[in-house]
């Protein structure tokens, strides 16, 4: 029963963090960055400002709530700050994906079951 | 990026398209073909079938229920459904979209496409709406 109630607590702090992370990308910049960072790999903040003609400030706070879901990670090099994409949160919306890709597909399987079965029916 | 969060399932269904687009407003069709697997059950299905009326879809794993509940947007018969799916703690803004295309009047094509973030949801896209609920989001996860 323990094991149960750890187990769901686990699944609904996954899920949580799965909103977060797609609520984060729900904004077209933030998007953007993200597919920059795809590209380059690593920018410097800078870098990521004059890509997108955004204020050092604009481009702050957008990589500060991308932070906050982990998106993406910050190096520190002297004066630098260095940005890059942290992959392993983004697993989460391809899992949301493979899972509703299952999910619609069984349930169209069962669909065409139902119908067969209806006509079935009907015929006797 | 958006095509990350958008997917499609289509499937040829052996019946005419006024049946298979009924069967998706049906309490007795959904209990049946929603029903994810063996050993699952759907004890409890609500549909308020009109644009703007909602459903919900219990699913029952072992002792665990898992709603599912969502909005009608379009319902136009026999050639279009869409509605919103949310399910406990997942994404609040995800739009289903079916088309129903005849193939012959015993055959018909249906085409689900389930994308991660309805245009309403992209149109509230300013700094302020995302701050708060991410804020929310922040005090739920804390």
């Amino acid at each position: 029963m323990v094991d149960h109630r750890k187990r769901r607590r686990r699944a609904e702090a996954k899920e949580e963090q799965l909103s977060l992370v797609l609520h984060t990308l729900a904004d077209r910049s933030r998007r953007e960055i993200i597919e920059l960072l795809r590209e380059a790999g690593e920018l410097k903040v800078g870098d990521i400002a004059e890509a997108f003609s955004m204020s050092l400030n604009g481009v702050s706070k957008h990589l500060k709530v991308l932070e906050k879901a982990g998106l993406v990670e910050r190096r520190v090099d002297g004066r630098e700050h260095w940005i890059r994409v942290s992959w392993a949160s983004l697993q989460q919306p391809y899992e949301w994906l493979h899972f509703y890709q299952h999910f619609w597909s069984e349930r169209l399987d069962s669909l065409v079951d139902y119908v067969k079965d209806k006509g079935k029916n009907h015929e006797q | 990026m958006s095509s990350n969060f958008e997917l499609t399932v289509s499937r040829t269904i052996p019946a005419s398209r006024k049946e298979v687009f009924e069967a998706w407003l049906s309490p007795d069709a959904l209990q049946r073909f929603m029903c994810p697997a063996e050993g699952m059950s759907v004890p409890k299905v609500e549909v308020d079938a009109c644009e703007g009326g909602s459903f919900l879809i219990v699913m029952l794993v072992g002792d665990k229920e898992m709603p599912h509940r969502g909005e009608y947007k379009t319902i136009n018969r026999y050639e279009q459904l869409a509605f919103t799916w949310v399910s406990e703690h997942s994404m609040p803004g995800s739009l289903v979209t079916i088309d129903f295309k005849e193939k012959s009047p015993s055959e018909t094509e249906v085409i689900l496409h389930h994308v991660g973030f309805p245009s309403e949801e992209s149109r509230t896209n300013h700094e302020g709406g995302w701050g708060r609920i991410l804020e929310t989001l922040g005090s739920q996860l804390g």
